[in-house]
């Protein structure tokens, strides 16, 4: 429902100014009042910091009282909440599935000693077969990881006052996430479509990559990659779902990463899509960066495949564009306008 | 059916036609228009073959953002590629898509029958014509595109006589097509026009220079400043002027 104050809530941002929490969230629903949704686009263009969220797609499992938390995740008001931590580095943990557990930058046995990959051809079959046992490790890891963070915060530091505001019967979510999708994704695209030769160092650790030949890449609506994006997302959120959480929190994963996906960069080595080491990766769900060349709708539409059933903690975009090729600037252009003769 | 050179698509086309458009950029065009922004479509042999149905597939997947746009075929220049447009709007017709051609109109040539056979089953497909007419002085047109507009302007008429929709958009260079007179001969010219709908004046930007760099051309522009959106818009209100006069003398308007 669109009222005054729905409006009034924007207007925060030309009156009070942006500020980076909490964020303004839109729950956007293609039903929404044409003028609101002028307004969201004139205050997006001015601003440049509203999120969109779907709400046609939310709506059917939260209901219509629902709001959003931390920074994407969708929470019906005072009945939910959520035990959230951090990322699963999942370019990072490719390279450990190459390497046997063996962190390409350190050079430690981080990881299990599994079986790395021998031969100087990537073989898809085999390379995601140890790509699954690796995420199988890593989820491990992280969801009680999670569960010790967690059950030590309420032990020490109970937020009694934000609880106090829920209902007794709390909702509780246990919230992972990813990082690194569109470089996996790419990279295993990379090993099914094009020939990619490994470059060892003289540990015997897989370091860097020779990659021939043209591949599909994330970004371009192309299914032969956009579906090992899905399923990678669906592997993982099924790892993820193997173990208890604390609290019998629902597991929820999600893709989004604002800022953190230069730190993930930084600490991540040479991988096979042809990004270099210490590379940042793409926030989000985003594609890589420049490698999604047929505009748009194309880059969106790959998103958009990633099942929300997989990621219910959000998927998250970042979108940006120069105002002129979002339409015609005004007055340069009459664009959809008649000829005015008699002005 | 008849493949298209393609030398690149886009899905979020906003500024070519109206509403949010999957725009075709075809390969090769025979102009050479000092600020063109794209001389990587002007090869004749390069792109790639596709066939109108794919078009018509990557259309149909994310048609839900089309809703109020369509197809435009630009590039390079279309109407190189004539059997193919006529079989990937074909398509475009069975699905009841809005079908857009930007041209230079270069191509247009009256005196060959079976072309011009051709062109009129085109246009029956057609919704609307971009024309960019790079110069009205016939001589200045030589000089900045290296080819004739006498062609160009007679398709301007004949798009009229056929009744299809017409936009026409000028590129607005300073020092080079910013002169009023010839400014307001160009709304003189396509103001008799009863087709025209909507008048684009476009102000020259820099944008295209790096592409001459990686292709190592000349770029015969250097030096020439980006319009000003301001003076842009000056600009247009002349050949508005230029397009009001002759539908007064013509009694098209009051």
């Amino acid at each position: 429902m669109v009222t005054k104050t729905t409006f009034r809530y924007l207007h925060t941002l030309t009156n009070l100014g942006a500020s980076p929490e909490p964020n303004l969230t839109v729950l956007w629903s293609t039903r929404l009042p044409e003028n609101f949704k002028r307004y969201c686009a004139k205050m997006s263009i001015e601003t440049s910091s509203i999120q969109y969220e779907n709400d046609d797609l939310m709506r059917p499992e939260h209901g219509d009282d629902y709001g959003i938390a931390c920074c994407v995740s969708s929470m019906v008001i005072g009945k939910e909440m959520q035990f959230f931590g951090a990322r699963a580095n999942l370019a990072k943990c490719l390279l450990y599935a190459l390497n046997g557990g063996v962190d390409e930058v350190t050079k430690k046995q981080v990881g299990p000693k599994y079986r790395p990959v021998v031969g100087d051809v990537l073989d898809y079959d085999d390379v995601m077969d140890k790509f699954i046992d690796m995420i199988e490790w890593q989820a491990d890891v992280y969801v009680n990881t999670l569960n010790i963070i967690h059950y030590m915060h309420d032990k020490y530091c109970y937020e009694r006052a934000e609880m106090a505001l829920h209902d007794r019967d709390v909702k509780r979510y246990f919230a992972t996430g990813v990082a690194g999708l569109s470089i996996v994704a790419d990279s295993l695209s990379a090993i099914k479509y094009a020939k990619v030769e490994v470059i060892r160092d003289e540990d015997g650790i897989i370091v860097d990559f020779k990659t021939t030949g043209d591949f599909p890449k994330y970004g371009n609506d192309d299914d032969r990659v956009d579906s090992i994006a899905t399923d990678i997302v669906h592997k993982f959120m099924t790892a993820i779902r193997r173990h208890h959480t604390y609290r019998n929190g629902i597991p929820t994963t999600s893709i989004l990463t604002i800022t953190s996906n230069v730190t993930y960069g930084k600490a991540t080595g040479n991988t096979p899509d042809g990004r270099k080491k210490g590379q940042p990766f793409a926030p989000g769900a985003n594609p890589m960066h420049g490698r999604d060349t047929h505009g748009a709708v194309a880059s969106l539409s790959s998103v958009a495949k990633i099942p929300f059933n997989d990621a219910q903690d959000g998927i998250s975009n970042t979108f940006t564009i120069i105002p002129g090729a979002l339409g015609k600037e005004d007055q340069i252009f009459a664009g959809d306008l008649e000829i005015d003769l008699n002005k | 059916m008849t493949q298209g050179r393609i030398h690149s698509l886009e899905s979020f086309g906003s500024v070519d036609g109206p509403g949010v458009r999957y725009v075709i950029f075809v390969q090769g065009c025979p102009m050479r228009c000092a600020y063109c922004h794209n001389p990587d479509t002007w090869d004749m042999n390069g792109g790639t073959l596709m066939e109108p149905s794919y078009l018509i597939e990557q259309y149909e997947r994310n048609k839900a953002f089309y809703k109020d746009g369509g197809i435009t075929v630009t590039g390079g220049e279309p109407l190189m590629q004539v059997d193919f447009l006529i079989d990937l709007f074909t398509l475009a017709k069975q699905k009841n898509i809005h079908t857009c051609i930007d041209s230079s109109g270069i191509a247009f040539n009256p005196d060959n029958a079976a072309w011009m056979e051709k062109l009129d089953k085109l246009l029956t497909l057609t919704d609307l014509v971009m024309l960019d007419i790079k110069h009205i002085d016939p001589e200045k047109h030589k000089e900045l595109t290296a080819q004739p507009n006498e062609n160009i302007l007679k398709f301007a008429a004949y798009l009229n006589e056929k009744k299809i929709d017409m936009w026409i958009r000028h590129v607005v260079v300073p020092g080079i097509t910013d002169d009023d007179k010839y400014l307001f001969d160009l709304g003189y010219h396509i103001g008799r026009f009863t087709n025209l709908k909507v008048l684009d004046i476009l102000p020259y930007h820099t944008m295209g220079e790096v592409k001459y760099k990686k292709l190592g051309l000349e770029y015969k522009l250097k030096g020439v400043p980006a319009m000003s959106k301001d003076v842009a818009i000056e600009k247009k209100q002349v050949v508005l002027e230029g397009i009001r006069t002759i539908r007064r003398e013509l009694g098209l308007m009051k």
